[in-house]
């Protein structure tokens, strides 16, 4: 079923073409229907100073500019852009370092809907809780 | 004493003849003691010596140890264990979603 408008953004940073069209269709679903996509680390960094998207999906192995360096240098633009990891780098060791760098959140490729779901709503509950801060 | 390849003689209680490079005895590893090429024992602690003897000969650089020489099978054989020693241990550095989950919480 699909959900209603949600006023949020999203971006979708990923070199594979099945994976920006999986995560565009499982956002739509939920309702973020802003959603602007990405190939590599470099477009990436370009589209979020153009358009400061809500939350971020950002992929780990990409040409250009890897996910990590597009990790930090979203970070350093933006402390508190909301980034969520997809991808399926497993090593503990490149967990942690995403985790360093500032990942807000980390989605193992492949993942289930269901679990793509109960992220999002994690993200989407970080966002509420920040609004009604403000 | 006359080295077991060469023949030929090196004065003073060497390991290593000066002339090949072939080791003149075997080092006790326990004890530290030389003892004879042939010897099986160390005289002075009694440890096993051939596993000491043929380390020299095949670490010693001027040594006449031989190299072992493997055929292409066996190089393969021996590239595809260590490419699966190299999985297995990446595997298990491998988290899963539910141990990413404990480290993002």
């Amino acid at each position: 079923m699909k959900a209603p408008p949600l006023a949020y953004s999203a971006l979708v940073v990923d070199d594979s073409p099945h994976s920006r069209i999986l995560l565009l269709r499982l956002l739509q679903r939920s309702g973020i229907t802003q959603v602007e996509l990405a190939v590599n680390g470099a477009e990436g960094i370009q589209r979020y100073k153009a358009s400061k998207p809500d939350m971020v999906f950002l992929d780990a192995i990409m040409p250009e500019m890897d996910g990590l360096a597009a990790l930090r240098e979203i970070k350093s633009i933006d402390s508190e852009a909301l980034v969520v990891m997809t991808t399926s780098l497993s090593e503990k060791e490149k967990v942690l370092e995403f985790k360093e760098a500032g990942a807000n959140y980390y989605l193992l490729k492949p993942f289930e809907n269901q679990k793509f779901d109960q992220t999002l709503l994690k993200v989407l509950t970080l966002l509420a809780q920040r609004l009604k801060k403000e | 004493m006359e080295c077991p390849n060469c023949k030929t003689n090196t004065e003073g209680a060497k390991r290593f003849c000066t002339a090949c490079g072939a080791a003149l005895g075997a080092l006790c590893k326990r004890c530290g003691k030389m003892g004879k090429a042939e010897d099986k024992y160390c005289g002075d602690c009694g440890n096993a010596l051939v596993a000491s003897a043929n380390e020299h000969l095949f670490s010693h650089p001027g040594g006449t140890g031989e190299v072992k020489q493997y055929a292409l099978d066996e190089i393969e054989e021996l590239l595809s264990l260590r490419k699966i020693a190299r999985q297995e241990e990446a595997a298990s550095k491998q988290v899963t979603q539910n141990d990413i989950d404990s480290i993002f919480n």
